[in-house]
């Protein structure tokens, strides 16, 4: 076999929430010009296999794979082959994060495989080793918009060996089982309170806005801001002085010419925007507004109008101009129960929400509906038999208005409240999950797990009884 | 074991047979008929047959010997193949050799008297004739003729008695004859003569016929040895009692009428020259090697008279309503005496049918012939017309003491199938009978509206909702919408005869060779939940099939027709009777060669596994049609008969009835003239076949006599000794084929190359579904869908929400211009993020709308139908390698196909594969099928496992099936879909095809 195939990897040691790259190199000792699978259109020609401590392959992945944990269509195994010259080399890297999910705690065995044209047997890789360890996640937040593609970004801070560290990750909402890229974000010491900021605008010109997102932290009273692209910074940052006296909100977006906008809460009762800029913080618009938990207000800017959603009177939703007006006030949803959180999705609009009694048993209503009443409202109020107190919920609502609910308990347990089925304990142990739920056709379901990290898995909610979906392609 | 049949001849005949088994050998007995001459008819030592027997030797129950030589004649015209001799016997009384040679002569003289032969019998006379011979004779002119000829005493002593009689006699016999006999008291041998003219006469007088009558009936006569016509057997066999050994005479001067049919005849070695016999060697009287069988002979004593009354000839058989029955008969001094001629049957009552009173013209002496229409004028069938049933049907002249009967029938010659009506006066129901007239019009139409007075089953509901659904006007996108309601639009198509289709092909009707096909609609799933349940389970299909399809029906019709008297085949309805007609279905052997083959290149389980479907429930030879517990109607063997019809009265005026005893069913023709004119002298029945596509039927239509008592008769008449022997039609072959056919083609752009139709429509072929591919309508997007809709369609379900940015482009769905590719995007990435935004935030976004679109623009045009869409996604762009350089010129991203409800079917050109097997897989998913191999939604249980050839899979080249990469595959629909798509509930298949 004339070829040779090499494996690296930069990092040995990762923690549960890192996606290492692997760099191959493939060579040839033929006098002759070879032809060799193409590594952007192999066809599947390359798998990585993954072996734990005993020797158990755990996990192989390929290109195959990876189209199939982006999208549930046909799996398209084009391959295409281009030569490789006596005495080159081909190189290239592969980054995990886009082949599958984190690997949960323990020792691997990465060992790549290449089928190339003419070999019986594929060209083997030397093993690489890799050790990965527990982090406990401690913050997760996650920001979904659209400026050319759906997307979902998290942004997560997990305490490992070294000390927290933050990662951003980003996930195409229609099949989140493996991420664009995870990359771990560079932070300065003090960084708290870290968030996404969300696109303003929807563009379609170019793919370059879908890979660059805002974060901002807190360092002290300052506030601060940095433009990633695929989690890598760019350079460009802001920092400013927060208002005294403001409760700073979670939700920030930013607009094509890179104006970042964050929010306060002045506890006068009023939403205040603000312009975070190079070294200041510019107060822009207030919008007053009768709400008494400022936490759970959800505020998307779309095309310089701003969609608020928030608690009052149940659920009340608010269009504003970015000069401080309010263009309309709707009561979208009556109810009496206290509001526990609620998403807005302006491009699609889609407002959900989730409002959650703390009684005995506990009562949970859950809404889902475009907030400009286009379509149908699907409601639900369940009273679930879980004891409770409930310490975090997570819903979405599939195609047909089946709502599909995640639930922690003070207990540490996580259960699974999907459509006409009784609660299903999916894990306990964990002091927070952090849940996620995603139901564009499929279900997900994403929670922490210390082993394991954190990860989207599909969840058969057909099957008998309701399982995970494990694409390990052994 | 072996069976060999042999006769006692075989017995020196070698033959081998294995040792160590057991072999069964049968002698049978040759077989031959026989006449008895009695032994009253031959004195001591005499030869000369005696005309009868002497009153107070015999009595009134004996036969006479004209009586046994006129059966004789009328045995042998009955038989025409079979052949004769003559044997005679004496007792034990003289020396052997003399009997031989007595027992020859006596034969010899029977001979003569049957044969006509005067001069013979007159030879034998005056050699062994006895004086109480012609005493004998003169005593039965006397009491016969009347003629004053009694001898007194027959006492073997001629006296003064005996020779006035003889004087007397010569004086009559002159006088009826025309003879100039010298008038003397002796007996010479012109006296014989005149004996045996009266002989002549009694035999004719028994046939009722004369004496060129007489000739006509001995010119047919075969012998076994015509140079041998008799034997003389001598006292070598006697008798053993009367009634012991089937003869009735009591001595042993018997003579015998022997016929043998071909093939029976005794060798005659026995007798190697006249007045030879060699008992040792006959096997004609040797029990173990023949049997007789006696042939009855009437008794009583033959009229010699010189009144004629004889029935020349009768039709054989006549076609009542027709023609006439000719009926020509001889009478002769029966002037002013009453002469009747009566038809009668068994059948009928002790009426005789028709009678009638010969007009004095009528009964003049000489020839006439009387034509009788057939009608009756007395009984249960008067003023009808008679028909087979009732045969045979005697006619009767007669007069006085003096009758002549002669036989005829009426008889059925064959049975023709055609196709029957709607409705028994082949008119259509009043409109007024709203139901009824859509029934009807529907069935005209080819939509199956159920029998039209008699609907069962929803028969008529689905018929309406069906013709709405193909109908342009009425066309409803979702199935659950449509009504079963009879509005002013429905009726107005249906007078139009809008939508008029084939249901079934006509050929096979009449043409026993031909195969025509039964058209069931092949149904694609509608979108009637929202959701994909109807698609998504198992049975859904059958489910659907049920409350949306109903049987076909086929009414056929035979008409039975009569035989004339030249045995043509002739038209009398009238006169058909009410004959049973039995009907009877073949299901022929499924040719599994039409099913993929198991090669190499696509190693197909489709055979196997149909083959083994086929066995299910005591499925084989003769009955492999769908069984009903799959969803078929095919039986258990006990009553697979009753599969295909409908039963009871729904088919007026035809009554189905069932006869499990010989496990057909039957109809009786109709007779009802007043009420049902057009279907006199018919059978129909209403076929019912199944809705399941390649099941087959060959139709067959017999007479049968079962239930009439004369059964017998009739089934010898009609030459019947088998069931494949009776009067019957076959139809050729009926097969259920489900139909579709692609409606539209619609080109996002036009695909290069051809869509492949030919392979596509033989895919389904093979699961008897006929899918027009010649008549499609193909058309451009923009054809269709106005720019506006499709912007519309794209702002409210996609992220794009700046109508200046979407158009409506011919070459690709994608209305926006690609995204330009990120300065450090790889090549790979930018594919992917390209096929995400195109695909699954597009593409799976709109195609509902789009589809729903379409059909909002097709379905007012073509209702059903396929409507297949080309497209590629988007518009082809250069990718880029992170150093700018192309990794991909004219890149094009392949998404996703789709087989939607209302029969799109949605086709990337960019898949990789076959564009049969991607057409033809979403296409399956149109009816039905679901995902089979290297799917991520493949439900268990929907195909055939060991079948890696199906084409729901998806090819791959990572599945370990080499033959499953792309591009290369060539699947085929495995047997489980293949059943599936013919209709079968493909629950309660087999796992798989080993």
């Amino acid at each position: 076999m004339p070829f040779n195939l090499q494996l690296a990897t930069t990092t040995r040691d990762i923690t549960t929430f890192d996606s290492p790259k692997l760099q191959l190199t493939l060579s040839h000792d033929d006098d002759k010009t070879l032809m060799v699978p193409k590594p952007s259109r192999d066809g599947g020609a390359l798998t990585i296999l993954f072996q734990d401590a005993a020797g158990d392959p755990v996990r192989r992945v390929s290109s195959l794979l990876r189209q199939q944990l982006f999208n549930d269509s046909r799996v398209d195994e084009t391959l295409v082959l281009e030569p490789l010259a006596p005495g080159g080399s081909l190189t290239w890297t592969v980054n995990l994060a886009k082949y599958m999910w984190p690997l949960p705690a323990g020792e691997y065995t990465v060992t790549a495989s290449l089928a190339c044209p003419g070999e019986t047997n594929p060209v083997l890789s030397s093993p690489l080793r890799l050790r990965v360890q527990a982090a406990t996640l401690s913050d997760l937040d996650d920001d979904r918009d659209n400026p050319i593609l759906d997307r979902l970004d998290l942004l997560v801070t997990a305490n490992g060996q070294g000390g927290p560290r933050t990662w951003l990750r980003q996930f195409n909402p229609g099949r989140p089982l493996a991420a664009w890229y995870n990359e771990a974000v560079p932070m300065l010491p003090g960084a708290t309170n870290l968030f996404c900021a969300a696109a303003a605008y929807r563009q379609t010109e170019s793919f370059e806005p879908t890979m660059r997102r805002w974060i901002v932290w807190q360092n002290g009273s300052q506030l601060q801001a940095a433009l990633l692209a695929e989690g890598k910074p760019t350079g460009m940052g802001r920092r400013g002085q927060a208002p005294a006296g403001r409760q700073l909100l979670r939700q920030a977006f930013y607009n094509t010419a890179n104006q970042l906008y964050v929010l306060f809460w002045n506890p006068s009762g009023r939403l205040e925007c603000c312009e975070l800029t190079k070294s200041a913080v510019v107060p822009i618009a207030a919008f007053p507004l009768p709400v008494k938990d400022a936490s759970r207000l959800v505020v998307r800017c779309l095309d310089e109008v701003l969609h608020i959603a928030g608690p009052h009177e149940g659920l009340t939703y608010w269009t504003a101009s970015l000069k401080g007006k309010i263009l309309s006030t709707t009561l979208v949803h009556g109810s009496t129960l206290p509001l526990h959180v609620a998403t807005l999705q302006p491009e699609f609009g889609r407002l959900t929400a989730i409002f959650n009694e703390p009684s005995d048993p506990p009562t949970i209503e859950m809404v889902h509906l475009d907030p400009r009443y286009t379509a149908k409202p699907f409601i639900s109020r369940r009273e679930l038999p879980i004891a409770g107190p409930f310490q975090e919920l997570a819903m979405d609502a599939d195609r047909n208005g089946r709502f599909h609910l995640l639930v922690t308990t003070t207990g540490r347990q996580l259960y699974y409240c999907g459509p006409n089925l009784e609660p299903l304990l999916l894990a306990s142990g964990e002091e927070r999950y952090f849940p996620r739920v995603l139901c564009p056709g499929q279900v997900y379901l994403g929670f922490y797990e210390r082993e394991a990290g954190f990860r989207f898995r599909q969840f058969a909610t057909s099957a008998n009884p309701p399982a995970f979906l494990e694409y390990r392609n052994l | 074991m072996s069976e060999t049949k042999i006769t006692r001849r075989d017995f020196t005949l070698l033959f081998e047979r294995q040792t160590t088994a057991a072999h069964k050998i049968i002698v049978t007995r040759f077989q031959g008929h026989r006449l008895e001459m009695e032994d009253f008819h031959f004195h001591l030592d005499s030869a000369v047959l005696m005309p009868d027997y002497d009153i107070g030797e015999g009595g009134a129950d004996h036969v006479t010997a004209l009586t046994v030589l006129a059966t004789g004649l009328a045995h042998a015209k009955l038989n025409p193949a079979r052949k004769a001799l003559v044997a005679g016997h004496t007792d034990s009384s003289g020396a052997s050799d003399y009997n031989i040679k007595l027992s020859q002569q006596r034969a010899d003289c029977v001979l003569a008297c049957w044969m006509g032969d005067k001069a013979a019998y007159t030879n034998i006379c005056v050699i062994k004739g006895k004086t109480e011979d012609y005493q004998q004779i003169l005593k039965w002119a006397h009491q016969s003729k009347g003629w004053n000829c009694d001898p007194g005493p027959i006492d073997n002593s001629h006296g003064d008695g005996t020779s006035t009689a003889l004087k007397n006699f010569k004086t009559a016999y002159n006088a009826e004859f025309s003879q100039s006999l010298p008038i003397t008291g002796t007996c010479d041998k012109a006296t014989w003569d005149a004996f045996f003219d009266l002989y002549n006469q009694g035999i004719a007088n028994f046939l009722s016929t004369d004496i060129e009558g007489l000739a006509a009936y001995r010119a047919g006569l075969k012998f076994v040895d015509p140079g041998r016509k008799t034997v003389g057997c001598g006292e070598s066999w006697p008798v053993e009692g009367i009634g012991v050994d089937g003869l009735q005479s009591a001595a042993n001067r018997r003579v015998e009428i022997l016929f043998f049919d071909p093939g029976q005849e005794p060798l005659l070695e026995c007798h190697p020259a006249p007045n030879q016999c060699k008992a040792t060697e006959c096997e004609l009287y040797w029990t173990k090697c023949f049997k007789h069988a006696p042939i009855p002979v009437k008794p009583g004593p033959v009229p010699v008279t010189d009144e004629l009354l004889d029935i020349v000839t009768c039709d054989d058989h006549f076609a009542p309503s027709a023609e006439t029955l000719s009926i020509a008969y001889k009478l002769k001094s029966l002037e002013g005496k009453p002469v009747t001629l009566e038809i009668t049957s068994a059948r009928a009552d002790a009426t005789p049918l028709f009678s009638k009173e010969l007009t004095a013209e009528e009964k003049t002496s000489g020839d006439h012939t009387f034509e009788w229409d057939g009608k009756p004028t007395a009984g249960a069938l008067k003023d009808l017309y008679i028909h087979p049933l009732w045969s045979p049907y005697k006619v009767t002249l007669k007069s006085g003491s003096l009758q002549d009967e002669a036989e005829f029938k009426v008889l059925y010659h064959s049975v023709e199938i055609s196709r029957g009506p709607w409705t028994h006066d082949e008119k259509e129901p009043p409109k007024s009978d709203q139901k009824n007239w859509v029934a009807y019009k529907l069935n005209e139409l080819g939509f199956y509206g159920g029998p039209v007075y008699h609907d069962r089953e929803n028969y008529l509901d689905k018929a309406i909702v069906r013709y709405k659904a193909n109908h342009k006007a009425m066309h409803l996108k979702y199935i659950k919408d449509y009504k079963t309601d009879i509005t002013p639009e429905l009726i107005a198509a249906l007078e139009a005869g809008e939508n008029k289709r084939v249901d079934v092909e006509p050929e096979a009707i009449k043409d026993a060779t031909a195969t025509s096909r039964i058209w069931v609609e092949a149904l694609t799933y509608e979108r009637t939940t929202g959701a994909s349940t109807e698609f998504g389970a198992k049975q859904n299909r059958v489910v659907t099939d049920a409350a949306r399809l109903n049987r076909p029906l086929l009414p056929l019709e035979v008409e039975v027709f009569l035989k004339s008297k030249s045995d043509a085949k002739t038209a009398a309805p009238e006169a058909v009777g009410p004959v049973r007609v039995n009907w009877k279905h073949t299901d022929l052997d499924e040719d599994l060669t039409k099913l993929p083959e198991d090669k190499a290149a696509s190693p197909s389980k489709t055979r196997k596994f149909v083959e083994k479907s086929l066995k299910l429930h005591s499925g084989g030879p003769g009955a492999d049609n769908c069984p009903s517990q799959l969803g078929g109607i095919r039986n258990p063997p006990a009553t697979q008969y009753q599969a295909p019809w409908l039963q009871g009265s729904s088919y007026e005026p035809y009554q189905t009835e069932d006869d499990a005893g010989n496990k057909t069913v039957f109809v009786k023709a109709c007779t009802d003239k007043g009420k049902y004119p057009k279907r006199l002298g018919r059978a129909g029945i209403m076929v019912r076949p199944s809705i399941i596509a390649g099941d087959d039927y060959k139709f067959k239509a017999e007479i049968d006599f079962t239930g009439e008592p004369n059964k017998a008769d009739l089934e010898k008449f009609h030459g019947y000794t088998d069931e494949a022997s009776r009067i019957h039609a076959h139809t050729g072959v009926f097969r259920v084929w489900r139909q579709n056919r692609v409606a539209y083609e619609v080109n996002w752009p036009a695909r290069t190359g051809g869509g492949e139709w030919d392979l596509i429509h033989n895919e389904y072929q093979a699961a008897y579904i006929d899918l027009d591919v010649d008549n499609m309508t193909k058309a451009k997007i923009t054809d269709l869908i106005t720019e506006k809709q499709y912007q519309d369609i794209v702002i409210a379900n996609t992220a794009n929400k700046d109508r200046t940015k979407i158009s409506l482009k011919e070459n690709a769905m994608y209305g926006l211009t690609l995204p330009a590719q990120g300065a450090a995007e790889p090549p790979d990435d930018y594919r992917t993020r390209i096929n995400t935004l195109t695909g699954a935030q597009y593409w799976d976004l709109i195609v509902n709308p789009i589809v729903d679109a379409l059909g909002a623009a097709i379905r007012p045009k073509e209702p059903v139908g396929f409507v297949v869409m080309n497209f590629f996604t988007h518009e082809a762009v250069d990718v880029k390698k992170t150093d700018g350089t192309i990794d991909e010129a004219g890149h094009i991203s392949w998404t996703s196909s789709y087989g939607m409800p209302d029969s799109h079917a949605m086709i990337d050109m960019k898949d990789p594969d076959k564009v049969y097997y991607v057409v033809g897989h979403e296409m399956g998913h149109n009816l039905y099928l679901r995902h089979s191999e290297n799917t991520s939604d493949k439900p268990p249980g929907h195909h055939d496992t060991k079948d890696h050839n199906c084409i729901m899979a998806y090819s791959s080249r990572s599945s370990g099936h080499a033959h499953q990469a792309p591009g290369v595959f060539e699947p085929h629909f495995c047997g489980k879909c293949n059943l599936k798509l013919r209709g079968w509930d493909m629950d309660l298949l087999p796992g798989d095809s080993n």
